[in-house]
């Protein structure tokens, strides 16, 4: 290969370091937001957790060589998709269930999934967290999906209101109705939180 | 809508719960998503490498190929003789017409005795045929004689 070529190729894989380097960052600034949002939604740490993971790797695959500005609507649509795609599994495994002769309560009671409207919740360090935060926590489960979501990007992850529609692909005044049913819903709830 | 009447500071403080319940992760939770982002890591220099590799390729390969190319079409083109124009010929479902073809089907008397179809001229052609020549012959002469 001629030196002006190979003189391109360490160029670029220079670049690819620095690149590396900043997904490296992005994907561990989001990474524990992420899961909470996802957890939130899917009610299943598992889940959660594939949904997550899935995500990280298909922004790595497909638009890792995006500019870094682009990447958090891209990684939060990429992990909005999996959470529906989760949610729909979920359904029709649900609807199959229910139609087989064989199924009975028995097994709900060992299906994790068949335990998430639980209001107590799963990982042990919740227990530390006072009240007002399991209070949220219900509050938050009991919104509509989109609410929840349109709600945690904002808040939880910080995004703006054009980040958020590009993340849920829909408009942006949908995102602000979706945000002001969601805080009307939790304010309902929880009070004012003083 | 008017998200200004619901304070700013309510907002803050659902923010606030949820940062601190995202901090409280437990520790497994991270180890795994901290997996997740070296797999992802790894895919990411994966998929680059392979690009950088693939864009080396190509710059190296492209300019040859194409000359190559170019040669190739050039000598075929060069190559192909200069055939003048066949002559028109008339096609039909079962294959090209020949001229006696076309001279049988020009002549309308001939045609006609062909689609009579029912063998009468033939057969009677045949029975000509089997006559001895003599007999032949005096038929010929009395046709010319009677006519």
């Amino acid at each position: 290969m001629p030196a002006a070529l190979r003189g391109d190729v360490d160029r670029s894989h220079s670049n690819a370091q620095t690149a590396q380097h900043a997904l490296s960052q992005f994907l561990a600034s989001v990474e524990l937001k992420a899961f909470r949002i996802a957890q939130t939604a899917l009610r299943h740490e598992e889940d959660a957790l594939d949904a997550v993971q899935d995500a990280m790797l298909q922004l790595a695959r497909a638009y890792a060589d995006r500019p870094a500005a682009e990447w958090k609507p891209l990684f939060y649509r990429i992990l909005e998709n999996r959470i529906r795609d989760v949610q729909r599994r979920r359904s029709v495994r649900n609807r199959v269930m229910s139609w087989l002769p064989f199924h009975s309560d028995a097994e709900d009671a060992d299906d994790p999934l068949a335990t998430v409207q639980s209001p107590e919740l799963p990982v042990p360090q919740r227990i530390e967290l006072d009240e007002t935060m399991v209070a949220l926590q219900n509050a938050l489960k009991a919104l509509p999906h989109r609410q929840q979501q349109v709600f945690l990007l904002r808040a939880l992850e910080g995004m703006d209101v054009a980040q958020t529609a590009r993340a849920m692909g829909c408009s942006q005044g949908s995102v602000k109705t979706h945000y002001f049913r969601a805080l009307r819903a939790l304010r309902a709830q929880l009070g004012d939180l003083t | 809508m008017n998200e200004a009447e619901y304070p700013a500071a309510f907002e803050r403080r659902l923010g606030a719960l949820l940062e601190r319940d995202a901090g409280a992760t437990s520790g497994q939770v991270r180890s795994r998503l901290t997996q997740a982002r070296y797999a992802a890591l790894a895919e990411a220099s994966q998929s680059s490498g392979m690009w950088r590799r693939s864009l080396a390729a190509r710059r190296f390969w492209m300019p040859a190929t194409g000359a190559l190319v170019a040669a190739v079409v050039l000598v075929m083109v060069l190559s192909t003789p200069r055939h003048a124009a066949p002559a028109p010929s008339f096609q039909t479902s079962a294959g090209a017409l020949t001229a006696e073809d076309v001279s049988l089907l020009s002549d309308r008397d001939g045609l006609a005795l062909v689609e009579d179809g029912d063998g009468q001229f033939y057969e009677w052609a045949a029975a000509q045929a089997q006559l001895t020549p003599k007999a032949g012959a005096e038929a010929g002469e009395s046709n010319e004689n009677g006519g």
